[in-house]
């Protein structure tokens, strides 16, 4: 038996040694099924088997079939290459919204956490302003102000996600001005600003992570809403929620396919940004 | 006499993965009526493990694979959780470490006790908070009936610690099990709450476990002690005995670190208390062992299990050169 | 004596908190009043206090992550608040900390490597923030180089408070305060941290200032003692004298630890233990609610009505206590009313350092 070296260290808690995130993260399903997304993302011109808007007016509302592996919806257009289109739509709205509100919120909600201050005072008052409204009910009054297009809608889903995560990385650095490796990092010499950069925000990341794929599952579902109502994305751009909207007034005919695929596709996507953001959280804390 | 507590061979293991690591092997000792018994090692050496084993309050990693718990004639090992609960708390109570984070800080400190006294006798509220303060002042907290309605948080650390221990012996348990009953104590607090505690038992006939990685604090309250080493009992016996004339190398260092520096330089046992596997063969304390370089590294250490011997009329030793440790 | 300045010294230094008290009442705690403490380089010098005793409130006053309400803090005779740019860079490497608990002390996101090189940021020497330096930092500390990779929670106890040390060490300081820095350890490893605190002290000359409670480890490593009691400074002894200490919560405190109470022949002392929420310290002697010696002496009037100030009872030890000269020697096995000494043993206590 070897002999215990000094500073070897405990048994090791995290993950096996050598098992790098990469590694870890492909043996999760949902990271697969994300990658699918993505891959159906970059691929789609080649993978559809129709374009996105070409349709024969004669041939709607035809039940899946071998020529159209999800039917096809009132306009005439193929439902399997549209759910597959809408990816280009959805996904990169949604995500690029949860990413630049991180990019704001996560500087944001650490100085206003840990030097408090005015700056503190502005954050949470932006921030209750901000959640003071009706998402749907504010989405409209933004689209009326500046317009239909995909920036706003990439706009307001910033404006909605920021204060969520300024209030969660605020939270969770203010009990961090009591810890003592703070305490340690000012003594080494370090100013304010270095201890929120190099100490304060490491730790606000953890619950990020986790929040990030919800944040981006539930844009997506923002999107189909406000989409649903006409707002957003515009007919006859394919995406899932305006998809199901124009298919919703045929499901009491019995036609469920221009319906139902899109929702299964927003299903799909949900688990995948979940799943993933769940094992890059237990990656950070370094969990088994 | 028939000994109230009796375990043997106990091995307890965890971990999901095998080789599991053990966290005690073979561990075995008794416990009479009325006598108090500690169990000394350093962090890591299975002592706590040893008391959760006892009380069926295992985490979920761990499991005992060998062995038994013998209370009163019952096995304890392999009970069903609702078996074991008529044993915890009415005749074998636990303090556990940390006290400050043990007490609810939501509740008064005199409501929990009562909690606990009107959950296990089945007496209405209004008896129950008069026990509580009852018990409060046996502990030695002055001014009871004004602390029992005061927060946790308003209580001192040696407070919190009479505090718990009076709610274990609310319910006049056989045998109270303390683990680590000084961390976080001033020492004037904790030679006081030793005492305490040992009135106590005394007072109520009772069983004693004193569960520390300082030998002072063994010393001062219990008769009798077992010295573990991962996992394993390297010398058990009355503490007059372990105190006058410690056996193995291991008890030694942990004398030799209770005692003050000379000239300046203190006493340690450099290294750390290894986590073992059931395949491990030879001595554990191999590597830290002050006799063995004196003998010359003997390979019997390193290949086999040293016995244990009898030592004297009740202690045990285990080691391969029991006679040379009169060095 | 070093001439010039001392490295750090207090100057009547008081702290006043402004409590939350239970609810709605507003009560404000004097945490410390009135401390005067020098600390000079290659010296170590012992604080002892309980819970309560303001002696963490004092350490962190001496690093400066506290501004006293009242009073001086000076580094190398000018006040630390006075400091700007580069004389505050240097008091700010040159006054280091070591925390009681070690894992809460590392950041469990970093390292101990990257906490390590973080501090390393601030040092005076060239090539400073880089692996190697690390390295040499955590040998300096008897740990392997290979602890760098490591997070805390995968380190030891013994190990991390040792890393701590070397973090300590990274701005190259001249004075270290430790607040208890062993008694998160067991006690099979304190010895190692003591030692090698010692040969540090050795080999750089630093000064320290320790919160302790081991009057064991006291006597061995100490130059300076100071004993806080409610924030209140009742004993300071240079050196040897405080081989006699007199104020009768020193006395106490040798009596709870078994090496010292049989060393010196003392007997056990009971002090009754209060809580945190005690009543505000009556007119007159803040320890007189718990003071042995004040019922034994037949709870003499002056210890209610006339605080005792801190006076010199012989060179280099002042104590402040009335019956001073009484205590011990009412401690000891052998009870003498005329108050000579007879326990102390001074050939077997040798202090080392200077």
């Amino acid at each position: 038996m070897s002999a215990p070296i000094e500073g070897s260290g405990k048994h090791v808690r995290h993950h096996a040694i050598g098992m790098s995130a990469l590694q870890r993260l492909v043996r999760v399903p949902a990271f697969w099924v994300l990658i699918g997304v993505f891959g159906i993302t970059l691929a789609a011109p080649l993978i559809a088997p129709y374009g996105p808007t070409t349709g024969d007016p004669a041939a709607k509302l035809l039940p899946p079939s071998v020529q159209h592996l999800m039917g096809t919806d009132s306009y005439g257009f193929d439902v399997f290459s549209r759910v597959l289109y809408a990816t280009r739509t959805d996904l990169p709205v949604a995500i690029l919204s949860v990413v630049i509100a991180v990019l704001i919120g996560l500087p944001a909600g650490t100085l206003a956490g840990y030097a408090g201050g005015w700056f503190d005072e502005i954050a949470m008052r932006f921030t209750e302003i901000g959640q003071a409204f009706p998402q749907i009910l504010f989405a409209m009054a933004i689209f009326a102000a500046f317009g239909n297009s995909q920036a706003t809608l990439v706009g307001i889903l910033v404006v909605l996600n920021v204060p969520v995560y300024l209030r969660m990385v605020r939270s969770v650095v203010m009990p961090l001005r009591e810890a003592e490796y703070i305490a340690a990092a000012r003594l080494s010499g370090n100013g304010t600003m270095s201890i929120v950069m190099r100490h304060a925000m490491p730790n606000a990341l953890v619950p990020v992570f986790s929040q990030f794929s919800i944040s981006a599952a539930f844009g997506i579902q923002l999107i189909a809403g406000l989409s649903f109502i006409g707002l957003g994305v515009r007919l006859p751009e394919p995406e899932w929620g305006s998809m199901i909207s124009i298919g919703a007034g045929g499901l009491v005919f019995g036609q469920w396919w221009p319906s139902f695929f899109p929702g299964v596709a927003i299903a799909v996507t949900s688990y995948a940004l979940i799943g993933v953001g769940n094992e890059l959280r237990r990656i950070v804390l370094r969990e088994r | 006499m028939e000994a109230l507590l009796r375990v043997s061979g106990l091995r307890v293991g965890f971990g999901a993965e095998e080789p599991r690591s053990l966290a005690t092997r073979d561990v075995g000792f008794e416990l009479a009526s009325g006598e108090r018994l500690g169990i000394v090692g350093e962090s890591g050496s299975g002592k706590s493990t040893t008391a959760l084993a006892i009380v069926g309050l295992l985490p979920r990693n761990a499991t005992v694979e060998q062995g038994s718990v013998i209370y009163n004639g019952q096995e304890l090992v392999g009970l069903a959780e609702r078996q074991l609960r008529a044993y915890r708390g009415r005749e074998i109570a636990m303090v556990f470490q940390n006290a400050s984070t043990a007490l609810n800080p939501l509740i008064r400190v005199g409501d929990q006790i009562a909690d606990v006294v009107a959950s296990q006798q089945r007496v209405p509220r209004r008896r129950a908070r008069d026990h509580a303060v009852e018990l409060l002042t046996e502990m030695g907290i002055v001014d009871a009936i004004r602390n029992a309605r005061s927060y946790p948080h308003e209580y001192s650390g040696g407070m919190a610690q009479r505090a718990l221990i009076a709610m274990a012996l609310a319910c006049h348990p056989r045998v109270l099990l303390v683990d680590e009953p000084t961390t976080g104590l001033d020492p004037i607090v904790q030679a006081q709450v030793l005492d305490k505690i040992v009135e106590r038992v005394v007072e109520q006939e009772m069983s004693l476990i004193v569960i520390s990685h300082d030998m002072n604090v063994i010393l001062r309250t219990c008769t009798h002690v077992i010295v573990l080493y991962a996992g394993q009992v390297m010398e058990a016996g009355p503490c007059q005995e372990i105190l006058r004339n410690p056996q193995h190398p291991y008890t030694r260092a942990l004398l030799d670190t209770e005692e003050p520096g000379e000239g300046g330089k203190f006493s340690f046992i450099p290294g750390r208390v290894p986590t073992l596997t059931r395949e491990f063969a030879g001595c554990a304390f191999y590597d830290r062992c002050q006799l063995r370089a004196s003998l010359g590294n003997p390979m019997i250490c390193v290949t086999s299990r040293p016995p244990e011997t009898a030592h004297g009329e009740e202690s045990r030793v285990t080691c391969h050169f029991l006679s040379a440790t009169d060095l | 004596m070093t001439d010039g300045p001392p490295l750090l010294e207090l100057r009547d230094v008081s702290q006043r908190y402004r409590a939350r008290g239970a609810l709605l009442r507003r009560s404000s705690v004097q945490a410390l009043k009135g401390i005067n403490l020098t600390l000079e380089s290659g010296r170590t010098a012992c604080l002892i206090g309980e819970t309560g005793s303001g002696k963490s409130t004092l350490g962190r006053i001496l690093v400066g992550l506290t501004t006293p309400s009242d009073g001086t803090v000076l580094h190398r005779g000018r006040p630390i608040t006075q400091l700007r740019g580069p004389a505050w860079r240097e008091y700010r490497r040159s006054v280091q900390m070591v925390f009681q608990n070690p894992t809460g002390s590392f950041n469990p996101m970093l390292t101990v490597g990257a906490s390590i090189r973080d501090a390393l940021r601030f040092s005076p020497l060239p090539g400073a923030s880089s692996v190697p330096n690390a390295a040499r930092l955590l040998e300096q500390v008897e740990l392997a180089p290979q602890l760098a990779d490591r997070y805390p929670d995968e380190v030891s106890g013994g190990e991390l408070q040792r890393a701590s040390i070397a973090r300590a060490l990274a701005t190259e300081p001249t004075m270290i305060f430790l607040d208890e820095p062993a008694s998160a350890l067991d006690v099979s490893i304190r010895g190692q941290i003591f030692n090698l605190l010692r040969r540090l002290q050795d080999e750089r000359g630093l000064a320290y200032a320790i919160v302790l409670h081991d009057m064991a480890t006291v006597r061995v490593l100490g130059d300076d003692v100071f004993v806080l009691y409610l924030g209140e400074s009742v004993e300071y002894a240079r050196q040897r004298t405080f081989r006699r200490p007199a104020h009768p919560y020193a006395i106490a405190l040798l009596s709870a630890s078994p090496i010292e109470a049989e060393r010196r022949n003392i007997r056990r002392l009971e002090l009754p233990d209060v809580g945190t929420s005690v009543s505000p310290p009556p007119s007159g002697c803040p320890f007189q609610p718990r003071c042995w010696l004040h019922r034994e002496l037949g709870q003499p009037e002056r210890c209610l009505l006339e605080k005792p100030l801190l006076s010199l009872i012989e060179p280099e030890h002042e104590v402040a206590c009335h019956y001073a000269d009484l205590s011990l020697g009412r401690a000891t096995n052998h009870v003498r009313t005329s108050g000579r000494d007879l326990a102390a043993q001074p050939d077997q206590l040798e202090i080392g350092g200077s």
